[in-house]
């Protein structure tokens, strides 16, 4: 275990991830894990690791670390004033400070090993409203498994890909909600031309939109199973799409579903960005 | 009510087998949970049970790499389940007492919503036995059936963002208690210093289980 970061600021919100813990829902506890796994599989990838090593998401900006000692750090996902897709050798005592944000909502480091965390029912993905675990804070201290000084990785300076775009309008396809039918035609013809702006009270729960207001079915009496990429509407008639540590079941009608890559492209959209839905 | 079987994506079914809160409903909850658990179908990643509802998700399997279902092969596995699934609710095996402290945020608004008094609203809470009919929304949120059908009102329009733990809530027929702070629609009545969930907890992460019953004692500030 190499001591390798201390936390001066951890911004909008750091926590750790990996895949996430499926097979819990039953007792509902949310699947969890990282909001963008493309991001956080390129950045082990960088950093030497297999895909599924534990990373440290950062939410929008303003994350500050000390460096303890020297060693390679790899960052994916958004812009944070560190270009995204790229590992640096970093020196004892160099302060990292990812104030800016240009672009995407997470970023992933990753390092040597990947970092040790603690495990909460077979994962260290960290969901702090339900309970597992806490989000990192100033003064925490962030171990890796290796020496950062010796990634497993022999192309040093030669693993930049194309970088991914983070747009902040995007348009997903999606799939029929299991209660598709109960809203009305007008309903369902306004939630695909409408431009859904991305709330800023959205997190890892859910990503909220904000536009007219749908007209929706009651409430269901009986509660039902919540899918992630469940586009549920709330009697405000506001679509709130379920992420990765969402609610496992509800009762919200669900107009639409998202799949797993478009969820990550949507947690990608910053507060302000658009949203279109398309038919599949 | 027939079995109902509804696509939700290329990878999960949701499965619709009652559409009221009756015992026999509850019953066939439980059994096709417990049947799912030690007879899984070939490729299920996961199953999250509903009131009357369960969803099955299909996807990575280590056997046989990845098994996408046609919509034939869902009904296949329909057809095996209604076989061996019953409508008896199973015994509780034990009941599990929740003292509260009623003085909830939302509980003079569903008293003046109801037409009851508070120490009425608290009366009927409190008056029965429910059963554990299924676990979810959050780590160990217990959704408790049935409800007095006089304290029965619909979600909040807007869901709090922020509800503390230990929070006791209804809505509709339910009721239940917040085993962390979340989000959520439910009116809040009370509170309870019951742990709910504690994933340290070894071997019994969760306080309680499906069909456990469980009974709700009025307290004062001091004894919770």
């Amino acid at each position: 275990m190499f001591e390798f970061l201390e936390i001066l600021s951890p911004g909008c919100g750091a926590t750790w991830q990996d895949e996430g813990r499926p097979g819990w829902k039953r007792f509902g506890v949310p699947p969890g894990g990282w909001m963008d796994g493309s991001a956080a599989r390129e950045a082990n990838s960088l950093a030497g690791n297999k895909e599924d090593a534990v990373v440290l998401e950062l939410a929008l900006q303003g994350a500050k670390f000390r460096v303890l000692c020297p060693g390679w750090l790899a960052l994916a996902g958004a812009s944070m004033g560190w270009e995204p897709g790229t590992a640096r050798r970093l020196a004892r005592g160099e302060v990292i400070d990812l104030k800016q944000h240009d672009e995407g909502v997470y970023a992933y480091l990753a390092a040597p090993g990947g970092w040790v965390a603690p495990e909460i029912l077979g994962s260290a993905a960290v969901s702090a409203r339900s309970g597992l675990g806490r989000p990192l804070e100033k003064g925490d201290i962030l171990s890796c498994r290796e020496d950062p000084q010796r990634p497993h990785w022999s192309q040093v300076g030669q693993r930049r890909r194309r970088r991914m775009a983070y747009p902040p309008s995007v348009e997903v396809e999606v799939w029929p909600g299991p209660q598709w039918n109960d809203f009305s035609k007008e309903a369902r013809q306004q939630f695909l031309r409408e431009e859904w702006r991305a709330s800023a009270r959205s997190d890892r729960m859910g990503v909220r939109l904000e536009g007219s207001r749908l007209e929706t079915p009651p409430a269901i009496m009986l509660s039902e199973p919540v899918l992630i990429g469940s586009v549920q509407v709330t009697g405000e008639g506001q679509p709130i799409v379920t992420m990765r540590d969402g609610p496992t079941v509800g009762g919200y009608p669900k107009i639409a579903l998202l799949d797993q890559g478009s969820c990550s492209r949507l947690a990608q959209v910053p507060p302000g960005g658009t949203i279109r839905f398309l038919t599949r | 009510m027939e079995w109902t079987v509804t696509s939700c994506g290329p990878q999960a079914w949701l499965l619709r087998f009652g559409d009221d809160f009756s015992e026999a409903v509850m019953g066939r909850a439980l059994s096709l949970a417990q049947q799912l658990q030690s007879n899984p179908p070939l490729g299920l990643r996961e199953f999250t049970m509903g009131y009357a509802s369960v969803l099955l998700e299909f996807g990575q399997d280590g056997q046989t790499g990845f098994v996408r279902l046609s919509q034939r092969s869902i009904s296949e596995v329909v057809e095996g389940l209604k076989e061996t699934v019953t409508d008896h609710p199973p015994r509780p095996s034990r009941t599990v007492e929740i003292p509260v402290v009623y003085d909830g945020e939302d509980l003079s608004e569903v008293a003046s919503r109801t037409g009851l008094s508070e120490v009425e609203v608290i009366r009927r809470h409190t008056d029965r036995v429910y059963r554990v009919w299924l676990l979810g929304f959050s780590p160990g949120f217990p959704y408790l059936g049935v409800l007095d059908p006089s304290l029965r009102l619909p979600r909040r329009a807007t869901p709090r963002v922020r509800i503390s733990r230990g929070s006791v809530a209804i809505a509709g027929a339910q009721t239940g208690i917040y085993p962390s702070e979340s989000a959520g629609g439910w009116h809040l009545i009370g509170r309870t210093s019951r742990i709910l969930f504690d994933p340290d907890r070894r071997g019994e992460p969760f306080l309680l289980r499906p069909a456990d019953a469980v009974r709700f004692v009025a307290v004062g500030e001091g004894d919770v």
